[in-house]
């Protein structure tokens, strides 16, 4: 409880925030910090704003300071000069030709002097010299806004300021032209001077961003400015405080002024003005304050920053080091926390070679002594309970006032109660019974006076059975000899109770059991038998009762043996030692019995001999036995020797025990030559066949079970091999281990040679049967396969395993089976050999292979047929060679025919080129003819065309209706000649196309417009909506188009049905024309398309050939299909590439 | 070590954001102007104006911080001495409504005049501004419009009392004139005046078409007068190559009104400049752009009137020039 207490205390300790060690140390570095870097930084930031506040108004009024002087230095210079001038100008004649050359030189110096006139004495005006007025005009006049007046003043006067058109304040001054040295003067001279220089001043001094500058004159109005466009606006300054107050100062001496104030906006603005002096004009500066103290307020800032940052550095410094300053402190109360916290394991872990790192080193080990000590009493304690845990009795403690305060397992084991029914528990305790009470009580009480004996008690157990115990009481005692605690040790008796108990009982039985036993006891001290068993006295009918001597037993004693047995004893009785002795006893029915009597001479403790106990054992029955096995194993042995097989015995040591006669015999050992000697001697270490035997005898023992029969190779004494076939069975002791091995061997030696020439036969006719070139297999009635050989398996790709016990079925197609199952079963049904089948048999790789078969007869033993045996010969190349061999007398056949017909097919093509050539020169020809004679023939022809038309008009008065008649035949011919020669011209010179996205339908519908057709002739079309436009020369086009109308309508003279069609098949356009005229006879069909090829009456045969040379030239063909008759069918195609 | 670091980096960044702070407050009153280029239309009658008064307010611009493309964009169309189409390039000009509109002369002013546009306009040479109801008056323009005046038409006479200063023998002076344009008629009404004064003989060549320049040329050629006075017209001077080789070749000396005249063969020029006006006028963009009326902006006069002669031409043509012009000449080509 107390411990816990201690603990709740330690983690309750909280310390106020603003006692912690690591607060008070930093705010007493941060206020210690602080304090002087806020001193330091304030006193700063006053000085540095103080100072650059100071400059920055000095500026302003060095600004102003510099305009002014340079304003005054400007009027100075034109003074002088203006002054030099007047006093050097020629008085006699003011206005020649030097004066103005003087001005001249004089004014390009001072650009701003913009017009010089002169008023003489008799007060004639007379410009000098302008920049904007011809000198040679008319006399000056005095603008009305000039404040100009004639001076009385001989010096340089200054009239003041007036505007021009523009605005511009121009100064005027005056000067009397006169030399110093003369009274009279010759005139006035004015000076007209812009303020360009001035503008040029304000500007050229720059007052930062946002300030400027400006001249006022000396009423108030502004003259010049750094903004020229407030100049010429004409602004009056007046308003302005500064102004005012320069233009009401009359002293002469005028210092330079600051003041600040605010502009039209309410921006705060620092003014600086100052007088010019000889003109008392003023000039001001004026600048916004922000950027006048801009620099200062920069400073301000950078200093704050600074000493921000170094406040911000300070803190985080002054952190860091408190941290490192309290740290170990916390640490040390951290960890003192979590010891106490019950964290034992915590350390104060300071590596510091201070005072804290010091006592945290103390600290540390005091921990460590304080938690070795721990140890020590938990090891202890530890130990002690192990103790008393391990005790085997029971162990119990009691307080003063008799309270339990400590058990151990054995006394809960023994008692049957729990520890914790026990602990804590007061008299009268649960394992007390209570008829035990008093006793126990009555011990306890002799305890308390100091008895310290061993009681024994009965005690309880919990399911209420009693027990006896011995308890060892005895008490520990405090300083003052007052008993504190009571340790009781208990000890459970209750097994030595029962041993007792036992051993009583044993001796009981024993008494009984020699009473009882067939074996008779005697003790005999050489006089008499102080002890004789009842069995003996009921054996023999002797009275125990009566003293016997030695008498006694020699009348028991069959006559035959008692002198051996007399002997024996009384060689015993004088060397009083322990003896055997056989002898017949007869009992009371007179019969007498076989006894084995041991006896054994017994000494006192000082060894002197006492008397000899010994006992006498019925071995009759034994005897008997005996004698049986005697003579069984007489007969057996008989058995044995006179056997045919090899008997052999021997032991785990691999000892030869027994070998019979025959075994002599056979290997050629006497048996004493072999009795006792390894078995390993007819064993050869290693077979012929090369199997180790070594071991063989060895684990024929071990494993008795797995040789019970075993045929291996041995030796004769000779040294010859022999085989041996062996039955073994293993000989066991009483406990079953195997003690030897009994084998009986039957010579197969001569079996043995022939099996093994069997097999090796057998081995060659495998190895002929799988390496034979051919197919061998063998098949059972059923078309099962027994065997097949190797070559069989490579040539149908399967294994041998997948062959076997499988039908042709199961492994070949039904086609391929059929064919093999057919001969076999001719040759089952017919018991004769079928041979040279040409079959198919299956490839590995799928294909068919050819191979030549023979099938036989299988008989069994009886002669019985069983099924059949094949050969087979891969033929399949042999085959191929022949089909090969076949395919090409064939192609050499065809070759042949190929070639003839070759030969016929260029006959025809040169006949063919022979013709176009013949052709083509008589294209030639016409070409060159017809465009000459076309060319000459047209003119005529257009000539009687319009004589025709002339005639006509003149014939409507003739009656003559045959006239009539003729001239329109005359026209009509006419009209045939000209369309001749147009075709004829056409023909002679096609053009190249002009290609152009055509609608094809709706150029059919125009050709069909303009073409000619009869009244007996109908047209039927067939053009289907929404074709695609195709690139054709749409000319050229509809003139085929017109021919092919044309020629229809010149077939079907007796009238019928032109048939227009177009359709679009596999992106070719196609028009069909189909007449039902005359048609085209067969022989004519290659020839339409010739030139000059016609049979009409009226055609020279260029109508088609032409159409055909324009379809070439559009990338058409004209396909025509005729029948006599019926009539002709013409397809223009236009290709693919056409349409678009 | 660590914690020295990070407390170093700690107030290292905040030093330069303090600082950085400072320097912004102040970018942030100029960077107004630098949001998006400012457009300015430029409209010239021929392409004689090109290098002056289009390249004049560039240089005038720039001074004042505007530079090309970042902070201002100028889009020129030139009329290429065709005025017939100065009306559509007007209108053009005022539909893709720039931040001010230049024109360069009269026709060109009268043509913006003509759209009736509110956009501020601040010509780049104006002869009487006044006269032809550009503005109501010079120091208070009144309306959109303002600019430089240059007063070349009024100082028509000063330039032939000028011309006669150089040559004092000349007796017949020639002009040409478009009376079409209305700044050449005024100009001729000055040269008559001051001709009278001086005691001149004047031969008028009136001029209506291009073509009719060449014939005048050639006819001044041929003709008896022994100088020639330039007034300006934007159509006679499209012809200066062949009049200044004409009056080199005919040993006549004549007098122009800008330096780039001088500078092609003309004996002598007299005025504000024509480059140099429209640099002036740079000021009076700046301050339209920078929020100022253009009714409250004074028209300002050249700030210098000035001479340049060609001593080369006055040496080829014979004149030896007073020295009082040669004082008060601003610059000679040689």
């Amino acid at each position: 409880m107390t411990n816990q207490n201690q603990k709740q205390s330690a983690q309750d300790i909280k310390i106020p925030w603003r006692n912690r060690i690591l607060t008070r140390t930093l705010v007493l570095l941060l206020i210690i910090s602080l304090i002087p870097i806020l001193l330091i930084g304030g006193a700063a930031g006053y000085f540095v704003g103080k100072d650059a506040k100071k400059k920055a108004e000095d500026s302003l009024v060095t600004t102003v300071s510099d305009i002014t002087n340079l304003i005054d230095n400007y009027i100075i210079d034109l003074t002088k000069d203006m002054e030099f001038i007047a006093s050097h100008i020629d008085q006699k004649d003011v206005f020649s030709k030097d004066n103005i050359r003087l001005l001249s030189a004089f004014t390009s110096s001072h650009r701003d002097i913009q017009t010089i006139w002169v008023t003489d004495n008799e007060g004639k005006d007379r410009v000098l010299f302008s920049h904007d007025r011809m000198i040679t005009a008319a006399d000056f006049e005095v603008d009305t806004q000039s404040p100009v007046s004639h001076p009385r003043d001989k010096g340089l006067v200054w009239h003041g300021t007036k505007r021009n058109m523009f605005g511009e304040y121009l100064v005027i001054a005056s000067i009397f032209i006169m030399a110093p040295w003369q009274t009279q003067s010759a005139g006035v001279m004015f000076f007209e001077i812009r303020l360009e220089d001035i503008q040029n001043i304000l500007k050229r001094i720059g007052v930062g961003k946002t300030g400027y500058a400006f001249v006022v004159n000396k009423s108030g109005q502004l003259i010049g400015h750094t903004d020229r466009s407030l100049v010429l606006a004409g602004t009056d300054m007046t308003f302005h405080p500064e102004v005012k107050l320069m233009l009401d100062d009359r002293s002469r001496d005028f210092k330079p002024h600051l003041s600040p104030h605010k502009d039209v906006s309410g921006k705060a603005l620092l003014s600086a003005y100052q007088r010019v002096t000889p003109l008392r004009w003023g000039v001001v500066v004026e600048q916004k304050k922000s950027e006048v103290y801009q620099m200062r307020n920069r400073l301000i800032w950078l200093t704050t920053g600074i000493f921000t940052a170094l406040i911000l550095l300070v803190v985080p410094l002054a952190i860091l080091f408190s941290l490192k300053l309290t740290h170990p402190i916390k640490k040390l109360f951290e960890t003192t926390r979590k010891l106490t916290g019950g964290n034992r394991d915590a350390r104060a872990e300071i590596a510091k070679n201070d005072e804290v790192g010091a006592f945290a080193k103390m600290f540390n080990q005091l921990i460590e002594f304080h938690q070795k000590s721990e140890r020590i009493i938990v090891e202890e304690r530890e130990f002690s309970n192990s103790l008393i845990s391990s005790m085997q009795d029971g162990f119990s403690v009691l307080d003063s006032s008799s309270v339990r305060i400590l058990v151990n397992n054995a006394f809960c084991q023994m008692t049957g109660f729990s520890r914790e029914e026990l602990i804590g528990v007061g008299p009268p305790q649960p394992y007390w019974p209570p008829e035990e009470y008093e006793e126990i009580e009555r011990t306890f009480q002799k305890t308390l006076q100091g008895e310290f004996d061993n009681f024994e008690l009965t005690f309880m157990r919990k399911n209420g059975e009693r027990f006896p115990v011995i308890i060892s009481p005895s008490w520990i005692k405090d300083k003052n000899g007052n008993i504190i605690s009571y340790i009781t040790t208990v000890k459970d008796i209750t097994e030595r109770k029962q041993a007792e108990l036992e051993l009583q009982k044993r001796e009981q039985l024993l008494s009984s059991i020699l009473d009882n036993v067939s074996i008779h006891i005697w003790d005999f001290d050489g006089e008499e038998y102080s002890y004789l068993s009842k069995s003996y006295c009921e054996y023999t009918g002797i009275d125990s009762s009566l003293p016997l001597t030695i008498e006694s037993w020699t009348e028991c004693v069959h006559p035959d043996d008692l002198p051996t047995a007399v002997k024996i004893w009384q060689e015993a009785w004088e060397g009083k030692k322990e003896h055997d002795n056989y002898f017949r006893l007869k009992s009371t029915s007179g019969e007498f019995r076989d006894f084995w009597c041991h006896a054994i001479p017994i000494f006192d403790k000082g060894g002197q001999f006492s008397y000899f106990q010994g006992f006498n054992v019925d071995i009759t029955e034994r005897k008997k036995a005996e004698e049986a096995l005697r003579e069984s194993e007489a007969n057996y042995r008989e058995l044995v020797e006179n056997t045919n097989c090899i008997i052999l015995k021997y032991d785990n040591n691999n000892k030869i025990t027994f070998f019979n006669e025959y075994a002599q015999e056979f290997f050629g050992y006497h048996k004493d030559e072999i009795l006792g000697k390894n078995v390993m001697i007819i064993v050869p270490e290693k077979e012929s066949t090369g199997r180790v035997l070594k071991t063989l005898p060895k684990d024929i023992l071990e494993s008795p079970e797995d040789y019970t029969e075993n045929i291996n190779e041995n030796i004769r004494k000779n040294g010859e091999s022999v085989w041996i076939s062996w039955r073994n069975q293993a000989s066991r002791d009483s406990k079953g281990n195997v003690i030897g091995n009994l084998a009986v061997g039957q010579d197969i030696t001569e079996r043995t040679w022939m099996e093994k020439e069997l097999q090796e036969t057998q081995k060659e006719l495998d190895i002929i049967f799988n390496s034979v070139p051919a197919m061998i297999w063998s098949k059972n009635s059923e078309g099962k396969y027994l065997r097949v050989n190797k070559t069989y398996c490579e040539a149908v790709g399967l294994s041998k395993e997948k062959i076997l016990d499988r039908t042709d079925y199961d492994l070949y197609p039904t086609d391929i089976a059929d064919q093999y199952s057919k001969y076999d079963q001719e040759v089952i049904n017919y018991r004769k050999p079928v041979s040279g089948i040409e079959e198919s048999h299956l490839k590995p790789s799928g294909d068919y292979g050819w191979s030549l078969t023979e099938k036989l007869p299988y008989y069994d033993a009886e002669g019985a047929v069983v099924g059949t045996i094949g050969f087979a010969l891969d033929i399949t190349e042999r085959k191929q060679a022949e089909e090969q061999l076949k395919k090409y007398a064939a192609a050499l056949e065809k070759a042949r025919n190929t070639l003839e017909q070759k030969v016929q097919e260029r006959t025809q093509e040169l006949k063919e080129a022979h013709n176009a050539l013949i052709r083509k020169e008589k294209l030639a020809v016409l070409g060159q003819l017809s465009s000459g004679v076309a060319h000459e023939l047209r003119n005529p022809l257009g000539v009687i065309k319009n004589a025709c038309y002339f005639l006509n008009m003149k014939i409507k008065t003739i009656e003559d209706e045959a006239v009539k008649d003729n001239i329109k035949i005359m026209s009509r011919e006419i009209s045939t000649a000209d369309r001749i020669i147009t075709d004829l011209l056409d023909f002679a010179r096609i053009r190249e196309p002009i290609r152009q996205a055509t609608d094809i339908n709706q150029l059919i519908t125009q050709t069909l417009s303009k073409s000619l057709i009869p009244e007996n002739i109908t047209v039927s079309t067939d053009l289907p909506e929404g074709m695609a436009s195709i690139a054709i020369d749409p000319i050229q086009t509809s003139q085929i188009f017109l021919n092919l109308i044309e020629n229809a309508v010149h077939a079907m003279g007796k009238g019928g049905n032109l048939k227009i069609a177009t359709k679009v098949k596999n992106g070719i356009t196609e028009i069909i024309f189909t007449d039902e005229g005359h048609g085209i006879p067969k022989e004519n069909l290659s020839k339409i398309f010739e030139p000059l090829f016609t049979t009409k009456a009226k055609g020279i045969g260029l109508g088609l050939s032409v159409s055909n040379s324009l379809a070439k030239a559009n990338g058409a063909d004209i396909l025509v299909e005729s029948e006599e008759g019926k009539g002709s069918r013409f397809v223009v195609r236009f290709g693919e590439w056409s349409s678009g | 070590m660590r914690s020295w670091k990070i407390a170093l980096i700690i107030s290292a960044a905040f030093i330069i954001t303090n600082l950085s702070a400072c320097e912004q407050a102040e970018r942030d009153s100029e960077a107004k102007k630098t949001e998006k280029p400012y457009k300015v239309a430029i409209l010239l009658v021929s392409d004689m104006y090109l290098p002056l008064s289009a390249e004049g307010l560039k240089q005038g611009m720039l001074e004042l911080g505007y530079r090309e493309g970042t902070d201002v964009e100028y889009i020129i169309y030139n009329a290429e001495g065709d005025t017939a189409k100065l009306p559509l390039l007007a209108r053009k000009i005022v539909d893709s409504s720039p931040d001010v509109i230049c024109p360069s002369i009269i026709p060109a002013i009268n043509a913006v005049r003509k759209t009736a546009t509110d956009l501020p306009v601040v010509f780049l040479e104006s002869m009487y501004p006044v006269e032809f109801g550009v503005v109501k008056s010079l120091t208070r323009p009144g309306a959109n419009y303002t600019g430089v005046s240059n007063m070349t038409g009024p100082m028509s006479g000063k330039r032939l009392e000028l011309l006669k200063e150089m040559v004092p023998d000349i007796k017949r002076v020639a002009v040409i004139c478009n009376p079409d344009n209305r700044v050449s008629k005024l100009s001729l009404g000055e040269t008559k005046k001051a001709a009278f004064r001086l005691g001149l003989e004047l031969e008028v060549y009136l001029v209506y078409k291009h073509e009719e320049v060449d014939e005048a040329i050639a006819r001044v050629a041929s003709g008896t007068a022994d100088a020639l006075v330039l007034n300006p017209d934007f159509m006679i001077f499209s012809r200066l190559d062949k009049i200044a080789a004409m009056a080199l070749r005919k040993k006549i000396p004549t007098i122009g009104i800008d330096q780039t005249q001088v500078k092609t063969g003309i004996l002598a020029s007299y005025g504000g400049g024509l480059k140099e006006i429209a640099r002036q006028a740079a000021r009076h963009v700046d301050k339209i752009l920078k929020g100022h009326s253009p009714a409250e902006i004074p028209v300002e006069p050249p700030r210098r009137y000035k001479l340049y002669v060609n001593m080369k031409t006055a040496e080829a043509i014979g004149v030896k020039l007073p020295e009082e012009i040669l004082h008060q000449a601003a610059g000679y080509y040689r």
